[in-house]
């Protein structure tokens, strides 16, 4: 029974990850930009859903939209004005640069909202769901379902539409992109704008039952790299997976061990699998002749 | 007598020397007129200047950007604490243990991924792993006081114990001392060994520089190991300073984060980049607090301030206050010779940077 | 007189901060087809990417069809119809064959007589392997598909570099034979290549690179006789490679 608990938990909160790991899989593979201030655009979408205050369904899925477009919007102007510079430099810039959102984003929330661990009243219209012992909150199940939802509407969009097409010859190949004419400015553009809005509205969907406070980010922003790690740059059902991974890891360890050691084993697990996987976040080794 | 010539030999270094001189003057004087809590402020700025030229041998010379070195700070903090503070041994040996400590840390961290092959962007994100787990492990460990900390209960006092209840100055001439030792130590490392010259080369192209004979692998491992161990110094010191610490205060991620802030601003690729930006930092956080921003906003207004400065500076390919100060002065003042070939070198290279070249990393990842 | 398609003058390449091509001057008539000869790091690649704009390059006049392209961007130098088949191929290896020819062909694509079919008859191979991964080709289809990849974009010039390196004489027979009926169907080519005597019985023109500068330029007779091709310049140049770097 507990298990049951412990995996549906984990399953729905996982499929969370999933999402926000897709919209940093998505920057990651195209870009090859490692983008620390992932964890912090999730915020965006808590703190934008919080300051909304929705208080019916309607106005939650408006909150969602907003927040996604707020996110986008941003993701785009930082590509533009911040990263598109930086591209040809070495990867420290880029990482640095993120890095340095992330900071500046955390202590703008610490400034905005000095109240820490605000949440919002569930705006779906059932609070809970008990079958065979186990109780679900609904806004867990709603959040794990929509965000499935949005990780097939991302797969449509990379493997069935323009875009997605360029998306993945950048990819595969930045020159080969280069040299059939893919405007690869704009397709990067798109694509850190789209990977920020994938991680507002994970956080919109997460903010009903997760309390938000600005060191978040951090943490979202680890939890996105071992999605994405463990996921591998192969299809993007791997990053799925090891979302849902990553949500059961989560919700047994933290059944079975303390709270701040159960946050070091994950992160130090994530330690060893960048040693011996780094291949996941990698491209991949195909001779090019 | 050469080196001493080549003090006043151009404009620049007329300028520089005496900037130096002028500073040092200040810092040797400042507690005779500062008010008591204003040496404090001083204290603390000598502090972050202290640990950001000690990331810097690593992040900035080496191009190894580790936030591991906030666990380094936390160890040397943590070693005080446990080593002295509980079980009355000397201090001095306390910071030594803290210091090897990290230093195994740093060089096994390093090794480890060089071992692995983890390439840069991860080197980042896997010390960011590590210092989130040490800091975990410190929240919950009976030893190092859980989430409480620990407090220095010991009463003892003068050099010895490096410990002054009442006097900050001693502090502070200790932590002067310390700046200077170590800026001559990393000036004479980067300048007149073989190991500090093929630092630059690792970090501009590690495969160029193996294939040119330098052992990387081994190199990365010292100036990591170098680099954490000395970070532990300015830990044990705060330790001293205030007489708390705990996984919070000394471990945060923050601090990596802080220190890799502090030397980017100041200019990475120079010994005198982040000693400046750090005191620059330092003095900055006190004026804010002096215009009588609310408290708890005074730290997050300068976070973003730094944040915004990094991001100004690497997005304007500037690189960093003192490199700035450097062309400002060139500029004023002239090179000082007729020909100068390396400003020239410089000229050439700017016209091609500014065609398009969207090449990324890709290729190399 | 020819119409000139590509025109470079006093045209400059860096790598990192070296400069690897050296104030080259170069040009390609409309429908001509011109050889550019070099021994290896003499600097061809470099110079094909500075055409294209991926790298860092300057140049006294760097013109297009009569229209100045120093300022634009890679693609919209592509989209304008100089269309560059890179030595390393730069293929989409985790898709297939066939989605490969398409990247290039989308909605606002020109219209042109190289489409899918077209392409399929000039190499009946790639049509057998429509649905395979570019990453399981072998080293001949490989090239195949670049060049096919490059024609689905309707270039006005082809700039080929190496298509023949590390294949068997027989398939660089039949690579050269399709370069030839390319240009035979009206697009100019710039072909870069080691294979001096195939790439000069092909070519009207041709140019010699040598450590980054034209040492050589004439008609494709001219060059056989020159005593520079028989005092076998290929392989003799290490040293200038060096000094080039």
């Amino acid at each position: 029974m507990a298990v049951l608990q412990i995996i549906a938990t984990g399953v729905l909160q996982g499929l969370i990850y999933a999402l926000i790991g897709l919209g940093l899989y998505l920057i990651f593979n195209v870009m090859r930009v490692v983008n620390f201030a992932h964890g912090y655009f999730v915020l965006i979408g808590m703190y934008g859903v919080l300051s909304l205050k929705p208080s019916s369904l309607a106005d939650f899925a408006v909150a969602l939209l907003f927040v996604a477009a707020v996110a986008a919007a941003f993701g785009y102007l930082v590509e533009r004005f911040l990263i598109e510079s930086t591209l040809d430099k070495s990867g420290h810039a880029q990482l640095v640069i993120t890095l340095s959102i992330g900071v500046a984003l955390q202590y703008l929330f610490q400034v905005l909202y000095p109240e820490p661990y605000q949440t919002i009243r569930n705006p779906w219209p059932i609070d809970a769901i008990n079958t065979l012992g186990v109780t679900i909150s609904f806004a867990r199940l709603a959040a794990g379902t929509v965000s499935l939802v949005l990780a097939l509407a991302l797969s449509w969009l990379i493997y069935r539409t323009r875009l997605g097409v360029y998306m993945r010859a950048c990819a595969e190949s930045l020159n080969g992109a280069m040299f059939v004419g893919v405007n690869v400015r704009r397709v990067y553009r798109s694509t850190f704008a789209l990977g920020a809005a994938a991680a507002a509205v994970a956080g919109g969907l997460l903010i009903p039952f997760q309390p938000v406070s600005p060191l978040y980010g951090l943490e979202l922003t680890v939890k996105a790299f071992i999605v994405v790690v463990i996921g591998g740059s192969g299809a993007l059902w791997g990053t799925v997976t090891a979302g849902v991974l990553l949500g059961v890891a989560e919700a047994a360890s933290s059944v079975y061990v303390s709270g701040s050691l159960a946050s070091s084993v994950i992160y130090g697990a994530f330690l060893l699998i960048i040693l011996f996987r780094p291949q996941g976040l990698a491209r991949k080794r195909v001779a090019r002749t | 007598m050469r080196s001493l010539r080549a003090l006043v030999s151009t404009p620049l270094n007329r300028a520089n020397t005496l900037v130096v001189a002028v500073a040092l003057v200040v810092a040797v004087t400042f507690p005779q007129f500062a008010a008591e809590p204003t040496i404090g402020v001083g204290f603390v700025a000598l502090l972050y200047a202290m640990r950001n030229l000690t990331w810097n041998i690593a992040g900035g010379f080496t191009g190894l950007l580790s936030i591991a070195h906030a666990s380094a700070f936390g160890i040397g903090a943590f070693s005080v604490a446990v080593l002295t503070w509980q079980h009355g041994i000397n201090i001095w040996l306390a910071i030594g243990v803290g210091i090897l400590l990290s230093a195994a840390i740093g060089a096994a961290v390093s090794l480890i991924m060089s071992r692995f092959g983890v390439n840069a962007l991860f080197f980042t994100l896997g010390t960011l792993a590590l210092a989130v787990a040490i800091s975990g492990i410190a929240a919950t460990w009976s030893v190092t006081g859980g989430v409480n900390g620990l407090q220095n209960l010991t009463t003892q006092e003068g050099i010895l114990h490096l410990q002054w209840f009442t006097d900050a100055a001693p502090l502070y001439y200790v932590a002067l001392a310390v700046l200077v030792l170590l800026t001559a130590g990393v000036s004479w490392m980067t300048r007149r060994t073989r190991f500090g010259r093929s630092l630059p080369f690792i970090r501009e192209d590690p495969v160029l520089a193996a294939s040119m004979g330098v052992a990387v692998i081994r190199n990365q491992a010292i100036a990591m190991g170098v680099s954490m161990g000395l970070t532990a110094i300015p830990g044990a010191l705060i330790a001293q300073y205030t007489n708390f610490v705990s996984y919070d205060s000394v471990l945060s991620v923050e601090v990596g984060v802080a220190m890799l802030v502090g030397a980017i601003i100041g200019g990475s690729a120079t010994l005198a980049g982040p000693i400046v930006a750090g005191i620059g930092i330092a003095v900055l956080e006190e004026l804010l607090r002096m215009f009588a921003v609310s408290s708890s906003n005074v730290s997050s207004y300068t976070q973003i301030a730094y944040a915004i400065c990094v991001i100004a500076i690497l997005r304007f390919g500037g690189s960093g206050i003192v490199p700035l100060w450097n062309r400002l002065i060139v500029r004023l003042f002239g090179t000082g010779r007729p020909h100068d070939p390396e400003s020239e070198k410089s000229s050439g290279r700017s016209a091609p940077d500014r065609a398009p070249a969207p090449e990324v990393v890709s290729e190399h990842a | 007189m020819m119409k000139t398609a590509l025109s470079v003058e006093g045209f400059s390449v860096w790598r990192g901060r070296s400069e690897i091509v050296r104030s080259v001057d170069l040009e390609v008539g409309q429908g001509e087809l011109v050889c550019l000869l070099g021994s290896n790091g003499a600097g061809k690649t470099t110079l094909t990417e500075g055409l294209l704009g991926t790298i860092p390059a300057r140049a006294g006049k760097l013109e297009f069809d009569g229209r100045p392209i120093a300022g634009l961007r890679p693609w919209h130098r592509v989209r304008a119809g100089l269309v560059l088949v890179p030595q390393e191929r730069s293929l989409f290896v985790g898709m297939t064959v066939e989605e490969n020819l398409l990247v290039g062909a989308g909605p606002r694509a020109k219209a042109g007589p190289f489409d899918l079919a077209a392409m399929y008859d000039l190499f009946p191979r790639l049509k057998d392997r429509a649905g395979q991964l570019a990453g399981t080709l072998s080293g001949g289809e490989r090239s195949m598909l670049a060049i096919a990849r490059g024609l689905m974009l309707q270039p006005r010039t082809l700039v080929l570099d190496e298509p023949s390196l590390g294949l068997a004489p027989v398939i660089v027979q039949v690579i050269m034979k399709t370069i030839g009926e390319i240009n035979a169907a009206g697009v100019g080519v710039l072909l870069i290549e080691q294979n001096v005597h195939q790439a000069l019985a092909l070519a009207s023109r041709g140019y010699v690179l040598e450590g980054g500068k034209i040492v050589a330029a004439g008609t494709a007779e001219s060059l056989l006789a020159s005593s520079l091709l028989e005092s076998g310049y290929l392989g003799t140049t290490t040293s200038t490679r060096e000094e080039a770097r």
